[in-house]
């Protein structure tokens, strides 16, 4: 404990104000914390000194009937015993839907149901059906308390990380499961990104590259232009089901060939077979050739592998990235001998043969200094770092993309692309509909991603149902929609009627993923399981953002209020904030939420002068104090 | 400054079709630096909503004023001439044959000896094509601008249009060249 806090003349130690935020790898094989301590990114071990946390969720019931989880290392070890109800890899289940789950059903010893019928497949297990959302929130939980004993405080928000080629219902499911696990979200990061930050902060590099991501389930390529605090992605390309867990699986299907196994394969041997594939690859990596063994009653088999062999076996995959690349390149408008340099991260990029054919592929030695495990963390725990407003944040700038390209369905099936990918993102398109029916008030709008003609060959993401559009005879109304992408890559929906300006509500049913009600009501199940208080929690969490947003109108009134606001208008924001504070110190939670609303509808015209007038400083170089506007708009 | 200006007063830059890559670009980091979501991550939702939408339409506009494709169609359409009114214009027998002739060459590629140096030809030819047509729509500018011309500005508009739309089929054609090379390397 620091007894004695010594600090410079003139600078008074201000313990509170710094804000602690971590950065999470969520990883099919393994996740990580890390956050910012003194400047530089570090992983927060556990107890043991341990930096991975294997994301491996065992689900039982103890003898008072209660739900127990084990996560971690202590549930990897029961994998085998307890197949069934011992969760791994669930990054490759979500935000898919039961048609993907069932391909997948060959490889992982699970029993999916889907209740629905629709939506997100869930996991049979002793406690009941879990689904992806809720086992990912598990071990969110736990690495969410490693940061909070590490750094002695409660964390102020989270960056996640996920794989760059994620689609949009996957980059949903995981921010759900961390709302589940009860973290603020500041962002989600692409993995690659993530790990250009910490390569490119810590090595001052400047110019073209690539960062090949090749993690337990996903493979991702991401090529940067790296310029003066900026990280620009130039395009971005992989493939979200395709990893270390596939060289395993085909080792695993190689032995039960070889073996010249008839019988069914029991859960309890496919897990087994599994751990063994891994072994054998991992030994491979450091020897040229490995002994292994399985004896079991009901399956036994031996033999000597070598490095050729296993080469040969994970060929066809290899060169399935190596093809990704090459697009990778040709979209960024970039040769492979014009990069500085192509960092290694993930995993499985410690496989020799993986090394040497995307060393040829770009003609050059690999970065492989950095450890490909830690560096995706740490890139996040940086980017936490500055977003939470430790950093000046003028220093750094990510400039990200949608990976995949967003379309609507037309006439025929066709898929209209509306969001393009590789274009950087925040991004919006505006497409104006129009009525066919007389009196019509609603319409459906059916929301795809994929780069293919055909809606079928694209993936189905949501359907958007706008309603209150004012009747009018057909054809006559001209209903504008906005699709915007936001900074974590998630798709969101807006509709205006162009004549009357009137707004349609728009309602989302995720074709995979969670509808945001039944977030709410897997929150509360969650909460009054832990015997929580469900009112006392909502009402606190509306008293947080009614002070977030005091302070920050407050703020921003004592900066640029006389400035960019007539007498009149301050006075008119005034008291809404003044009736927002008397509402915020008691117990109405609808009262509070009341508030806030009327509060930030009175400020709305005011925080788009301030972003104006702050845009126009940047053009012209000049404090914003210096700059005249006009008060009327 | 607002979001309600044209891209070229948002990017506070001349309206001409000619413009600087380097003061583009620059200025495009200025305005992400300002409005980029990640400086607003600790602001309140609102003002988090509005540097979404600054930052959406200011890449947008940096899409669209660094091709010299969509600068064009962008200009005809501050003037109030939309592309999709003008469907009917021709593009003019001969430049229709040359292209037909173009894709026919482009089919046959994969099969003939030396495909990689045949595309090569073809991608230089388009890009010299493509700056003559760029030179051209620079040309017509005043003339749209209404500098006085012995055309009517039924004629000026339809011979602004018919440049842009040859230049739209080109940029199609060189989309197709990168797709074959891009085949070339599987092999």
């Amino acid at each position: 404990m620091a007894l004695l806090q010594l600090s410079e003349p003139g600078m008074s130690p201000k313990p509170h104000q710094r804000k602690v935020a971590v950065g999470i790898d969520l990883g099919t094989t393994h996740s990580l914390v890390a956050s910012v301590r003194s400047g530089a990114a570090e992983v927060i071990a556990d107890h043991q000194g341990r930096n991975l946390l294997p994301s491996v969720v065992q689900y039982s019931l103890s003898k008072a009937g209660a739900v127990q989880t084990v996560v971690g290392y202590e549930a990897q070890s029961n994998a085998i015993n307890d197949p069934l109800n011992t969760i791994t890899s669930v990054k490759r289940l979500m935000g898919r839907g039961i048609d993907d789950v069932i391909t997948f059903d060959q490889q992982m010893p699970y029993r999916f149901s889907n209740p629905d019928g629709v939506g997100m497949p869930v996991i049979e297990t002793v406690v009941g059906g879990v689904s992806p959302v809720e086992v990912s929130a598990e071990i969110l939980k736990v690495l969410a308390q490693r940061g909070r004993e590490a750094l002695a405080e409660d964390l102020h928000g989270a960056v996640i990380t996920v794989p760059a080629y994620f689609d949009e219902a996957q980059r949903q499911a995981t921010k759900d499961a961390a709302m589940l696990a009860g973290l603020n979200v500041l962002r989600l990061l692409n993995e690659p990104t993530a790990a250009a930050i910490a390569y490119g902060l810590d090595q001052d590099e400047e110019g073209l590259i690539a960062v090949y991501d090749l993690g337990g389930g996903t493979f991702d390529i991401s090529i940067l232009r790296l310029q003066a605090g900026v990280f620009e992605v130039l395009s971005t390309g992989g493939d979200s089901a395709l990893g270390g867990d596939d060289f395993d699986r085909m080792i695993a299907e190689w032995i039960l060939h070889d073996a010249k196994c008839t019988n069914s394969v029991t859960p309890e041997l496919s897990r087994e077979l599994l751990e063994r594939a891994r072994y054998i690859k991992e030994q491979l990596s450091v020897h040229n050739s490995v002994i292994a063994e399985i004896r079991r009653a009901d399956f036994s088999w031996q033999g000597e592998l070598d490095r050729c062999w296993f080469d040969k076996l994970i060929e066809p995959l290899v060169a399935r990235t190596l093809k990704v690349c090459k697009g990778a390149l040709r979209d960024a408008k970039v040769k492979a001998k014009d990069l500085a340099n192509v960092v290694m991260v993930g995993g499985s990029t410690r496989v020799p043969y993986v090394r040497q054919r995307v060393a040829a592929l770009f003609d050059r030695e690999l970065m492989v200094d950095i450890n490909p495990d830690l560096v995706v963390a740490a890139g996040a725990a940086l980017q936490a770092d500055v977003l939470v407003g430790n950093k000046r944040s003028d220093d750094m700038l990510l400039l990200d993309v949608n990976p995949l390209s967003l379309g609507i369905e037309t006439m025929g099936g066709l898929s209209e692309k509306i969001i393009s990918r590789n274009v950087t993102i925040p991004a919006a398109k505006a497409q104006e509909f129009t009525t066919y029916k007389d009196g019509q008030t609603a319409m459906a709008i059916h929301v795809v991603q994929g780069e293919r003609e055909l809606v079928t060959d694209c993936r189905s993401l949501a359907r958007f149902e706008l309603r209150g559009i004012p009747p009018m005879v057909a054809g006559a109304a001209r209903i504008l929609v906005t699709f915007q992408v936001d900074a974590d890559g998630l798709l969101s929906v807006s509709a205006r009627e162009v004549t009357t300006g009137i707004e349609s509500s728009v309602t989302v049913k995720p074709s995979y993923g969670l509808e945001e009600d039944q977030v709410t009501q897997m929150l509360r199940d969650s909460i009054a399981h832990a015997r929580d208080d469900v009112a006392a929690r909502q009402l606190r969490e509306k008293q947080v953002d009614a002070e977030g947003l005091l302070a920050s109108i407050e703020s921003a009134l004592a900066e640029d209020g006389s400035l960019l606001l007539s007498a009149a208008e301050q006075e008119e924001i005034e008291l809404a904030l003044q009736r927002l504070r008397e509402v915020a110190v008691g117990n109405d939670e609808h009262a509070i939420a009341r508030e806030i609303d009327k509060a930030g509808q009175a400020s709305n015209e005011f925080a788009t002068r301030r972003m104006d007038a702050s845009i126009k400083a940047a053009l012209s170089g000049k404090a914003l104090d210096t700059i005249t506007v006009d008060k009327e708009g | 400054m607002s979001l309600t200006d044209n891209y070229f007063q948002l990017y506070d830059l001349p309206q001409q079709y000619v413009l600087d890559e380097n003061v583009l670009r620059a200025t495009y980091r200025d305005l992400q630096r300002k409005t980029h979501p990640d400086k607003f991550a600790d602001a309140s939702k609102q003002e988090q909503r509005l540097a979404v939408q600054y930052a959406a339409v200011i890449n947008d506009a940096y899409d669209v004023l660094s091709s010299p494709l969509k600068r064009a169609i962008y200009m005809l359409k501050l003037k109030g001439f939309e592309l999709d009114a003008y469907q009917s214009v021709p593009m003019g027998g001969m430049f229709l044959m040359e292209q037909i002739e173009l894709r026919e060459e482009l089919e046959q590629v994969m099969n003939g000896p030396d495909p990689e140096i045949v595309l090569d030809k073809i991608s230089t030819q388009l890009e010299r094509q493509l700056d003559t047509l760029q030179a051209e729509f620079l040309a017509l500018i005043p003339q749209i601008n209404g500098a006085s011309t012995q055309d009517s500005p039924q004629m000026v508009v339809d011979g602004a249009i018919e440049v842009v739309k040859k230049m739209q089929f080109l940029v199609k054609i060189q989309a197709e060249v990168g797709h074959l090379e891009h085949e070339l390397l599987d092999d």
